[in-house]
């Protein structure tokens, strides 16, 4: 029973991780571009949703309108600042992080540095029990949501003329470099659906991991780590390599708990020195 | 012609990155004014109001305020606020440096007996690299003549040999490796706050003694500080004849406390954790879920007053131990809740450091007289000094380590809101608790000892 | 000739004129500590320090294009060196230099070594695990190293009296820091710098050209780790301090961050960035406690305004005043019909066709096919690509290799020069088995082979493009001098352009030069090995029709003893250069013969309309 609990956490750990991940992996596959303001857009939008959420008394409103603002600034930043440094990878890094930095500071700029981990709202707070297992109800819900996006992300890859175009990008370095001169609504449109995972694993992971400046950094790695070992630009290699990383992160620190700091980034590793390219990686 | 139409584009390119980012600061300054008019959502989350204003620039009293002081105006005393307001540990020292301007501009109006008081704040970012330039800058430069702060115990030893070298009193308001004042102790410079280990071993003792656990797991940081609050809870509460069965660390920024609580042995009488900030909250949150019914104690920062909102109910019950606590009666600390609560700052160990660092520099500079800014005079001074502050009693011991009471606080519902009540004072409590300091000093490091307590 | 050497002395005296700024620089530099507070020199020492660290990551990041996120682990592990060796071993200067330079490149060969396989983000993903591993070990061995409190009171007791003031020690870090860039600007230019930024542009054309590019990045990592550490060692005795957040990957990030800001792929440009980044931070900092929203302003403007970091603002700056230099004088419209008359005399030179690639022939390797497969056979993922393919192609013949698409003829190229290695079967070349070896050791035994997309080293000139098959040629691969100042060499680069009339092109970087010269400099630096095989793969694609038959001429007229293998879609290139032809379809060969019987064959025929069809 108790490994029960623990594969059923370390499954809605990896959820959160593909929520995380998924958003940088899209637009890393259309756009060639590693958004380092991940982590950024993630804290935007945990503020946001927090800061309405407890004005408005509601949970709902909160989360819209810090999904929709947080969208809506991931797409002025790319129409302005992003797109002019395309296939330049040192200006991307730089715009990319300097906007990070500018998110950090404004938010702790309007927040404080207090750490939030945003109470979940009432009908998730609390655990639920079945047949002796006991298991916060939040988490179910971070499952439930995971699975969700997933199967939506999948689905828009497959059955849209939009999913087509990025398939066909992420398999062929050439096809991306020409689908982005061709259509640039393409690109603000796939960044919007980026930053708006990003903004959704914000609203998720403000009661999960909690928001403090300086997560957003943390939060970009993990979800570096998740996509590269899934292969850049595979939504499912995204998917399988959060569970692989979630259950070997908990299990290793159940067995080798002494070990903890290792258990991420050793078998990231040990993996990527076997397999350079990830799961389902294509291209460098 | 291609070359000539990308040049172009630069400067439409320029002013619009520009103007975004002009657009962008000024959001950012402007929902900074709006929430201390509005000031709806709840007191963790509030900006520090007198951090915002950017007057890090040396500043001294509004002449207008201190109305027929001008003629003291070759009083001026420097002094140099050197803590993080960049990076990780950004809060606490804002906090801190909240904490004594507040006392000293808005309490004394600028004056601390009769020398008119200019501070300097310098950014840490919590590197040290950055920090050794700081000091220089301060000590050099601004020739301060008397320095607090310092976050991160690694930045206090980094510059502690400087320190030394240049002779400015230092008060560390927040760094808390033991040795800083034990074995590396050095002659200028003192500290107000905890060691790590000092407020955790009278909760050992108490655990075992009063409360009556017999058996104890404990959960701790892996890092310095946690090793040593977790150290010093375990050599009392085996010197008093209780027993650790389990140690488990995590480190620094775990994300998922879940698998970290799950190895819990739950035979143990109680659950003693040392983890502050951030990982305090994941962590509660985590042992709540999974459904654990073993009393959970622990050090001060697992329930500090910036995170009981967040907990809620899940902190009820916890039993804790700090030299603070904002629900302390005394008149002392009523002012200083109130001034704190006025500004937006949390009344917690962090500004109540900073106050309490301004009511020691008063009291020095008392005493010093006219050779105040003699270094030597103004250090033997604070050495002295004898005072009560909102925590209560404090003075430094040998070491230059603050000697004060510590509090058993219990988080309880209080009037709708959570609080750390205090239903034990111990009094006078130094950093070597009840130990001889030579012996204590013989005995191997806390650091050292980290999984030798449960065998 | 004339023209020539007046190009040179003003070369020499460019040179001259930069090595007096240089001196006049340095010598600025060594009187701060007259001029400025103890203050200012602390400063101006950080600053030193940290430039010595990013010119010595730029060699890995900017030079060698692989973006390492775990440079701290090299300059803490100098840094904790420093730290250890003094207050628990009692070593002296001496031994704590050497054994964090011995231990850093050794640690430095290990993260090469294990990063070989990895590029771009996998490779960021990799070091940046590699480096915190060795973090959490300073971090955990706390009876070592006191775990996060770190190591206190290092003290300059170990160094010679004279640098251990602050004033001293700043002039010894400007000593070393002169000693760093000596060393890089000679790394750089040497073959082993140049191999690397050519395998930063092009890995595949520089393990073509037999450049065993693996080594080159290892030494690379090598020596990068070395010098990061010297910077580390640095840092600690100033500091006197050290704790785990200097292996952290913050300190990574930053140094990344610092080099792009000045200038990556750039000696000195680090540097700058350096000096920028810690004038910035104590500066503003010291007015606003906002300036890491200002950092990321700068960071987004600088790349908008200088997307080759803060050191092309001096190059352009020279550019807008100096009027009168070449560069400056050129206007656009005068560019590019500049760049359309070189055009026309490289295609002329085509008409030309000449070659003076004439390897002298060896009866006895003669009577050895040059290229040979047995039963080659190549699957992806069960779908053969090449299927049981035997084929003989004897010296000095001309073969095409004609089929429809899909049909597995690049692949099969890919088998015989070795980027490919082939599930079953077994590859001969000039009588030698090489099934087992990597391409760069059949490039060495005089495979060339032109790339059917043009595989260029873009950013490089057309004439370091040359240089390094010139090199290579000549076996020249691990020379330590700088490549262009050999005689042998820089000749032979500047026939070779001439003879091929590309020397208009000389000196701009290969990816701006018109289509068909980048297709002509394809060839030639095919030839510029001097191959005894030459593998083609289309070499005419994309190029008008006109360009094409010149192309076709010049293959006509290569020097017998040089065998030819081409693979063509175009049948009449085929049969126009050919003297047999291999049809291949579906990875099979399916006839083999004089163009006259290929043509003829009803089963190409078939074969052809079956994807016409299709």
């Amino acid at each position: 029973m108790r490994h029960v609990a623990i594969a059923l956490n370390a499954f809605s750990f990896g959820m959160l991780l593909f929520l995380l991940a998924s958003g940088l992996t899209i637009t890393f596959g259309l756009m060639r571009t590693l958004n380092l303001a991940h982590g950024g857009f993630y804290l935007v939008a945990g503020y946001l949703s927090y800061d309405i959420a407890t004005r408005s008394s509601n949970f709902w409103v909160g989360l819209l309108v810090g999904v929709a603002v947080t969208t809506a600034v991931g797409i002025v930043f790319e129409r302005v600042l992003l797109h002019r440094v395309r296939n330049d990878e040192l200006g991307q890094i730089m715009v990319t992080i300097g906007f990070a930095f500018i998110i950090g500071d404004v938010m702790l700029m309007r927040y404080g540095g207090n750490p939030l981990l945003v109470p979940p709202p009432e009908w998730l707070a609390g655990s639920v029990e079945f047949a002796g297992v006991v298991f916060p109800k939040f988490r179910l819900a971070v499952i439930v949501v995971g699975l969700v996006v997933a199967a939506a992300i999948g689905s828009l890859l497959k059955w849209t003329k939009i999913g087509a175009k990025v398939r066909a990008a992420v398999d062929d370095n050439e096809i991306a470099q020409t689908v982005g001169v061709a259509v640039p609504r393409l690109f603000m449109l796939v960044f919007g659906i980026g930053t708006a995972l990003a903004a959704l694993a914000g609203v998720l992971g403000s009661s999960f991991i909690g928001l403090a400046v300086g997560n957003e950094f943390r939060i970009l790695l993990l979800s570096i780590v998740v996509v590269v070992v899934g292969g850049l630009g595979s939504v499912k290699g995204a998917f399988i390599a959060a569970l692989l990383v979630a259950f070997v992160d908990q299990y290793g620190k159940l067995w080798f708990p002494e070990l903890a700091l290792f258990t991420l980034y050793a078998p990231v590793a040990l993996f990527l020195s076997f397999r350079p390219r990830g799961l389902f990686g294509t291209e460098a | 012609m291609v070359k000539r139409g990308t040049r172009r584009t630069v400067g439409i390119r320029g002013a619009l990155v520009l103007a975004l980012l002009l657009l962008l600061a000024a959001c950012g300054s402007g929902s900074t004014t709006g929430t201390e008019d509005t000031g709806t959502s709840t007191a963790a989350t509030e900006p520090p109001a007198t951090t915002a204003a950017d007057s890090t620039e040396a500043t001294g009293p509004d002449d207008g305020d201190t109305g027929g002081d001008a003629a003291e105006g070759d009083r001026v005393f420097k002094v140099g606020a050197l803590n993080p307001q960049t990076g990780p540990y950004t809060q606490l020292g804002v906090d801190v440096n909240a904490g004594f301007r507040h006392y000293v501009e808005e309490v004394k109006g600028g004056q601390l007996a009769g020398w008119t008081i200019e501070i300097i704040e310098e950014d840490t970012a919590s590197d040290v690299d950055q920090s050794s330039t700081k000091v220089r800058k301060l000590v050099e430069q601004d020739e301060v003549d008397f320095m607090f702060g310092i976050v991160h115990s690694g930045v206090a030893y980094g510059i502690a040999p400087y320190i030394n070298e240049s002779q400015v009193p230092f008060i560390i308001t927040i760094a808390g490796a033991d040795g800083l004042t034990q074995h590396d102790a050095s002659d200028w410079i003192f500290r107000i706050n905890y060691t790590g280990s000092q407020d955790a071993m009278p909760l050992g003792d108490y655990a075992c003694n009063e409360l009556g656990y017999g058996t104890a797991v404990i959960v701790a940081l892996d890092y310095a500080y946690g090793w040593e609050s977790a150290g010093g809870f375990a050599r009392a509460y085996e010197d008093a004849g209780c027993d650790v069965i389990q140690e488990i660390y995590s480190p620094l920024g775990t994300e998922d406390w879940v698998p970290v609580m799950q190895q819990i042995d739950t035979n143990a009488d109680v659950v003693a954790a040392f983890a502050p900030g951030q990982d305090a909250t994941r962590l509660v949150q985590a042992y709540r879920g999974i459904g654990v019914q073993t009393p959970l104690i622990g050090i001060g920062g697992l329930t500090d007053e910036a995170l009981l909102p967040q907990m809620g109910a899940a902190g009820e019950g916890i039993i804790t131990s700090l030299h603070y606590s904002a629900a302390l009666d005394t008149p002392e600390n009523a002012e200083f809740v109130a001034a704190m609560d006025n500004i937006g700052t949390v009344p917690g160990y962090g500004s109540e450091s900073g106050w309490a660092t301004a009511m020691v520099l008063e009291a020095a500079l008392e005493q010093a007289g006219d050779d105040a800014r003699d270094p030597e005079v103004l250090r033997d001074a604070i050495a002295s000094v004898e005072l009560t502050v909102p925590r209560g009693p404090v003075r430094f011991d040998d070491y230059h380590q603050a000697v004060y009471n510590v509090y058993i606080r219990e988080v309880q519902e209080v009037d709708g809101e959570w609080v750390n009540a205090v239903i034990e004072t111990i009094p006078d409590v130094g950093q070597f608790w009840t130990y001889d300091p030579d012996e204590y000093l013989a005995l191997p490091l806390l650091t050292d000892l980290v999984g030798t307590w449960d065998d | 000739m004339s023209e020539r050497d007046s190009g040179m002395t003003t070369a020499r005296r460019r040179t001259w004129v930069r090595l007096a700024v240089a001196v006049l620089l340095v010598a600025v530099l060594a009187l701060l500590p007259w001029i400025g507070s103890s203050f200012t020199v602390f400063v101006a020492t950080r600053i030193l320090i940290l430039g010595i660290f990013a010119m010595a990551f730029d060699l890995v990041f900017g030079f060698g294009g692989m973006p390492s996120l775990g440079h701290a682990a090299f300059y803490g592990l100098g840094a904790y060196v420093v730290g250890l060796g003094i207050t628990r071993w009692g070593w002296g200067a001496g031994t704590v230099l050497v054994v964090a330079i011995l231990g850093a490149a050794v640690l430095g060969l290990v993260t090469g070594m294990l990063t070989l396989r990895t590029r771009g983000i996998y490779l960021l993903l990799l070091t940046l695990a590699i480096g915190e591993a060795v973090w959490a070990v300073a971090f955990q061995q706390v009876s070592l190293t006191r775990g996060d409190n770190g190591i206190a009171n290092i003290g300059r007791d170990t160094l010679p009296e004279v640098v251990r003031s602050t004033n001293g020690f700043y002039l010894l870090a400007l000593a070393v820091f002169v000693v760093v860039y000596l060393v890089l600007r000679w790394y750089t230019r040497s073959s082993f710098g140049r191999v690397l930024v050519g395998a930063r542009e092009s890995e595949s054309r520089m393990a073509a050209f037999g450049y065993r590019v693996g080594a080159y990045r290892v030494a690379a990592f090598t020596v990068s780790a070395a010098l990061a550490s010297i910077a580390g060692v640095l840092s600690a005795y100033l500091i006197e301090f050290v704790n785990p957040d200097v292996l952290d990957w913050p300190v990574s990030a930053e140094i990344l961050l610092v080099t792009i800001l000045g200038g990556a792929g750039t000696i000195v440009g680090p540097a700058v960035g350096a000096g920028f980044l810690i004038t910035f931070e104590t500066l503003v900092s010291q007015y606003s406690e906002r300036w890491m929203l200002a950092l990321g302003v700068v960071y987004i403007v600088v790349i908008l305004f200088l997307p080759e970091g803060l050191a092309s603002l001096g190059r352009r700056v020279r550019r807008r005043l100096g009027r009168q230099g070449p560069v400056a004088d050129r206007d656009e419209s005068d560019e590019e019909e500049r760049l359309e008359r070189a055009s026309e005399t490289a295609l002329a030179s085509l008409e030309a066709g000449r070659t003076d690639v004439a390897p002298i022939p060896d009866p006895g390797r003669d009577a050895q096919p040059a290229i040979e497969t047995r039963g080659l056979s190549c699957y992806f993922g069960g779908v053969a690509a090449v299927d049981r393919l035997d084929l003989t192609i004897a010296r000095g013949e001309r073969r095409a290799i004609i089929g429809p698409n899909g049909a597995g003829k690049t692949t099969l190229f890919r088998l015989i020069s070795g980027e490919l290695r082939p599930t079953e079967g077994a590859v001969s070349i000039l009588g030698t088995d090489v099934t087992k070896w990597p391409e760069y050791r059949r490039a060495r035994l005089g495979v060339s082979r032109t790339f059917q997309i043009t595989n260029l080293m873009r950013r490089l000139t057309v004439h370091e493009n040359v240089l390094l098959a010139v090199a290579a040629g000549a076996g020249k691969r691990y020379e330590l001098r700088d490549l262009e100042r050999d005689p042998e060499l820089r000749e032979r680069t500047r026939d070779l352009l001439a003879s091929w009339r590309l020397e208009a092109y000389s000196g701009e970087p290969a990816g701006e030069i018109p289509y068909g010269a980048q297709k002509l400099l394809e060839i030639v630096l095919a030839l510029a090995t001097e191959p005894e095989i030459l593998l083609l793969d289309e070499p005419t694609a994309g190029l008008a029709p006109g360009e094409a038959a010149q192309v076709i001429d010049i293959l006509r007229q290569m020097p017998e003893s040089v065998t030819l293998m081409l693979i063509e879609h175009d049948m009449d290139v085929a049969f126009g250069v050919a003297d047999r032809v291999t049809v291949v379809v579906d990875g099979s060969e399916l006839v083999t013969g004089s163009p006259e019987e290929v043509r003829s064959s009803p089963e190409v025929l078939a074969a052809y309309m079956r994807q016409v069809t299709q």
